[in-house]
């Protein structure tokens, strides 16, 4: 089986963020980038499916050159091909635009299964599994924390709001893997040096079959006009005294007046 | 004149012939089994380090551990019985070259020495074949009627005894017996009174059997003198295959012992190791020639094991344990592996080794080799010079860097310390932020540049601990408030610090070490550092042991020893009394692995108020607190709990507090005082000092 990883290269989860002179963007000095966790999850599962039953894995990625090494970590985790899509002189890209992308690069590559986390942590919108899906008219599973293999097909277990869904699905289709599908493995050595002497295939919007000026800029259906933090968490506020009755009247004042919550 | 056994006839062939081929087959036996022992030792793909260098220091230690035993007499009762076999080796060497010679040339004395040396010899030799016989009556009892725990029953032990004890019986009934017959064939001559002056106790027991007739004294003699070097020829070739082989290596041992600081852990090129794709050790033959000697080596005493703190809260790894698995791994191949190496055979050599049992998981146990602390106890207890914390390490390099499968709450703190640069996986950009609420600012490296004419006398290591940890923070706020009323100039690295990579290297994860190692060097160089402080006994072991193997040669102190100092020459008054009573717990990589033990104890003195009671177990002797060696990153979950087990003995000292020096030994110490409602806190030396300082209005 061909196995795709879409994956993010996002800031570090410990990165405190800060918001660029610009204001629609984050300063960008000092961040550490990462795969983002979530594709790590359906990378390694894609792995183990590998491992397991043979085929290859192709680590797939949208992004400028820094990106490249998420690339070789991939490739060092084990991967078999990277492939990146240039992002140069795009600017912003909506969660649309980048699925136009990464599906116009996937059509173009064999593909049993395309993998990635149901989110990246970066500036995505969480909607990219199920667009992806829709541009390579192929079905999607979301969300999942198991997975068991059947002939042309797998039963996947997600979450859903208070229970679990356990599903079938026909291959070939697009999985959206979440926390507890599995623990992502730490590179060797052995891969990180055999990593070193792969080379990662750069694409751009053209080879994906899009226009740039229909992803970016006006073309854009989302346009960021204005990034802040949130604001500094404030200390807890107690309500002393002894009179339970007292304190209550306090607390409904606050929560009318102060929080504005009521 | 007696007729010596030699000079014998024995069914029609003489004895000096008999002699001869006995003396050859055991030679040349022994010299097979050496030859061997010999090509094990250098064969497999660990690299031959040399071990040349310094060759004064070398023999001084090999005088001073091999010869004067010095480690021997913390067992007073076996330093002794040791003692005096040893004794009896060195004296009876030369008597075992006099019956050679004497079994060749019979009637002749050695040439070699002046007569005069020769009498004094024997009234030695005669006194030592008793003490070395009372030696093994002495070392009998320790293992059959008070056997200590370190030792295993041993059938080895008691073979090799009773061989060197026969040894001494069959030397002194060939004596005695000798002299007996001479007395017979003369009468009252000067050469009784003489064997009376130099060799009074086999004398007095030749006056004993004086009364048998010639013929049971001559077959008392020959009997005697053949079964001796009978048995000195099964000795010798015995000695290669048993644990005594320490009896021929224990002295090589010690003179190829690792002399530079103990704290240092080799190196090793990663673009060259990769060419050949091995990292680490996965069997045991690739392990150095050093350390297979050290497998050789090991008595079996079990000294290691009686200290070690893993083995002490009941989990697999035992030192001595691990020493002798990895001799029966190395053993247990040996034909195959040396018929391999030679390119010898029809390849059943290479079968044979491919379907063996495999070193790890085979031989040692994984959770053997993550349970070590890399205290060094164990090293500092082998009387023999053996390291065990280099095989350990050895063998997880492997398992990190050619397998990737490592204990998975490691993955966290190497995640971390690539990304964050700390163990904790907090954010790099609060790396500085304990500096805030000190009433003064402290300077990073990069400000004190840019601020000209601001020379920075030392870089102040924060390192991750007294970075991120919230008690680790206050210590070193502790520092810099002890560095300010100094009027020391010092700056910080700040951002620009990162892990020194100490816990991704015991860990194995040489990589991860050796990326953070040159990016530290390469920060500390650009800023022309020349000096460094730094509280954390891990990092001044990295900063100061194994940074010069990127580049990075720094004169490296230990919070205590600089502020100690600094109190010394009056630059700091330490002058509120904190009145309390304190054990002060030796970390192991400011004792042990860096000799660091009086500058804590100074400044501590210096305090006033304050008086130290040592615990049972301090100094070279401190135990760990059990998150040395990457084992602050790992859960624990196999046996009692190493920080729990010293808090225990820290408990039953009796004092008000417990001083340490380390962030970790902070940690550990600390949970085991909640995890176990203790009374007993702990306060790094430098916050009490800290707390001493005068207080400036203002």
């Amino acid at each position: 089986m061909n196995h795709i990883v879409c994956f993010a290269y996002v800031p570090d989860t410990e990165t405190k963020i800060k918001v660029a002179a610009d204001g629609v963007s984050i300063d960008e000095a000092d961040v550490k980038w990462i795969v983002s966790p979530y594709d790590e999850y359906a990378l390694e599962e894609a792995l183990k499916t590998k491992e397991a039953t043979g085929g290859t894995v192709t680590a797939l990625t949208f992004g400028p050159a820094r990106a490249d090494t998420g690339l070789r970590e991939c490739l060092a985790r084990g991967a078999d091909e990277a492939v990146r899509i240039a992002s140069d002189g795009l600017g912003q890209v909506d969660s649309l635009g980048v699925a136009r992308l990464l599906a116009g690069v996937i059509k173009t590559l064999p593909h049993d299964v395309v993998w990635m986390g149901n989110k990246g942590v970066g500036t995505d919108a969480q909607v990219l599994v199920p667009m992806l899906a829709e541009l390579l008219d192929l079905p999607h599973v979301n969300l999942v924390t198991k997975l068991e293999w059947k002939d042309g097909a797998i039963v996947a277990h997600r979450e859903i709001e208070g229970a679990e869904e356990i599903v079938e699905m026909s291959l070939p289709g697009v999985i959206g893997a979440t926390k507890g599908l599995n623990e992502p493995r730490y590179a060797s050595l052995k891969g990180i040096m055999a990593a070193k002497k792969k080379v990662i295939a750069v694409k751009t919007p053209a080879d994906a079959g899009v226009e740039p000026a229909t992803i970016a800029g006006p073309a854009a259906h989302v346009r960021w006009t204005k990034l802040e933090l949130p604001p500094a968490r404030q200390a807890v506020k107690l309500i002393p005294g002894d009179d339970p009755a007292k304190a209550a009247t306090e607390l409904l004042n606050l929560l009318k007046n102060e929080a504005k919550v009521l | 004149m007696t007729i010596t056994p030699a000079q014998a006839t024995y069914f029609g062939f003489p004895g000096t012939l008999l002699f001869a081929i006995l003396l050859l087959s055991a030679l040349a036996l022994f010299a097979y089994t050496a030859s061997r022992r010999i090509q094990l030792l250098l064969l497999g793909a660990g690299d031959r380090e040399n071990r040349l260098d310094r060759p004064l220091a070398r023999l001084w230690h090999m005088v001073e551990y091999g010869f004067l035993q010095r480690k021997m007499f913390r067992d007073a009762y076996a330093g002794l019985y040791h003692a005096l076999i040893f004794g009896g080796f060195l004296v009876l060497t030369l008597r075992t070259l006099m019956l050679v010679f004497e079994g060749i040339f019979p009637g002749a004395g050695l040439p070699f020495l002046p007569a005069g040396f020769w009498e004094g010899y024997l009234l030695v030799k005669d006194v030592v074949l008793v003490t070395t016989f009372a030696g093994v009556v002495l070392a009998l009892l320790r293992r059959h009627v008070a056997r200590k725990e370190r030792l295993d029953p041993s059938f080895d032990a008691d073979l090799i005894l009773l061989l060197i004890g026969f040894l001494m019986v069959t030397d002194m009934a060939a004596g005695a017996a000798k002299m007996a017959l001479d007395a017979k064939a003369v009468t009252a001559s000067a050469a009784l009174a003489r064997s009376a002056l130099w060799e009074p106790l086999t004398y007095s027991l030749s006056k004993q059997i004086f009364s048998l007739s010639p013929s049971s004294l001559r077959a008392t003699y020959f009997a005697s003198w053949w079964a001796h070097l009978v048995a000195i020829f099964v000795f010798a070739n015995y000695l290669p295959f048993a644990k005594h082989f320490h009896v021929i290596t224990a002295l090589p041992n010690l003179f190829f012992a690792k002399i530079d600081s103990p704290g240092r852990m080799k190196s090793f090129d990663i673009e060259k190791a990769a060419e050949k794709e091995k990292f680490g050790v996965s069997s045991v033959e690739d392990f150095t020639w050093k350390q297979k000697l050290d497998m050789f080596t090991c008595t079996e005493c079990g000294r290691c094991r009686e200290v070690c703190p893993t083995h002490l809260t009941g989990k697999p790894l035992s030192p001595k344990g691990f020493m002798v698995d990895l001799r029966n791994a190395l053993y247990a191949d040996a034909d195959a592996l040396i018929d391999a190496d030679a390119g010898r055979g029809d390849g059943s050599a290479a079968k044979k080794l491919a379907a063996r049992t495999p070193l790890i998981g085979g031989w040692i146990d994984e959770e053997t080799i993550w349970a070590c602390t890399t205290c060094r106890y164990c090293e500092h207890a082998c009387p023999v010079g053996i390291t065990y914390v280099d095989k350990i390490t050895d063998l997880r390099r492997h398992l990190v860097l050619e397998k990737s499968d490592f204990p998975k709450e490691a993955q966290t703190a190497f995640n971390g310390m690539e990304r964050q640069g700390n163990p904790w996986n907090l954010a790099a950009s609060d790396r500085d932020a304990w500096t805030k609420d000190l009433p003064f600012p402290v300077l990073t490296m990069a400000e004190a540049a840019e601020a000209k004419g601001a020379g920075v006398e030392v870089l102040f290591w924060v390192g991750c601990a007294g970075s991120y940890e919230e008690r680790g923070k206050r210590v070193s706020r502790s520092l810099a408030k002890l560095l300010h009323e100094a009027g020391v100039t010092y700056a910080i690295l700040g951002k620009e610090e990162t892990c020194t990579g100490d816990a991704a290297r015991r860990l194995g994860n040489e990589y991860l070490f050796q990326t953070l190692a040159q990016q530290n060097v390469e920060t500390m160089k650009g800023y022309g550092v020349t000096k460094i402080v730094t509280n954390c006994p891990h990092c001044f072991n990295t900063l100061a042991n194994e940074y010069p193997d990127f580049g990075g040669k720094f004169e490296v102190m230990h919070g205590t020893e600089l502020v100690a100092r600094l109190v010394a020459e009056g630059r700091i008054r330490l002058v509120h009394a904190t009145p309390m009573s304190l054990s002060f717990h030796d970390p192991c990589y400011l004792g042990r692995h860096n000799g660091v033990y009086e500058a804590p104890r100074e400044l501590l003195n210096a305090i006033p108020g304050i008086t130290v009671k040592e615990l049972p177990r301090t100094r070279e002797n401190g135990m760990c607190c059990g998150a040395g060696g990457g084992r602050m990153w790992l859960d624990e979950t196999i046996g009692a709990r190493v920080n729990q087990a010293r808090f225990a003995e820290i408990e039953a000292n009796g004092t008000d507090a417990v001083g340490v020096s380390c962030p970790f030994c902070m940690v550990m110490l600390g949970n085991a005082k909640t995890e176990l409602a203790g009374k007993t806190e702990a306060f790094d030396v430098l916050e009490l000092a800290a707390q001493a300082l005068p207080v400036h209005p203002g």
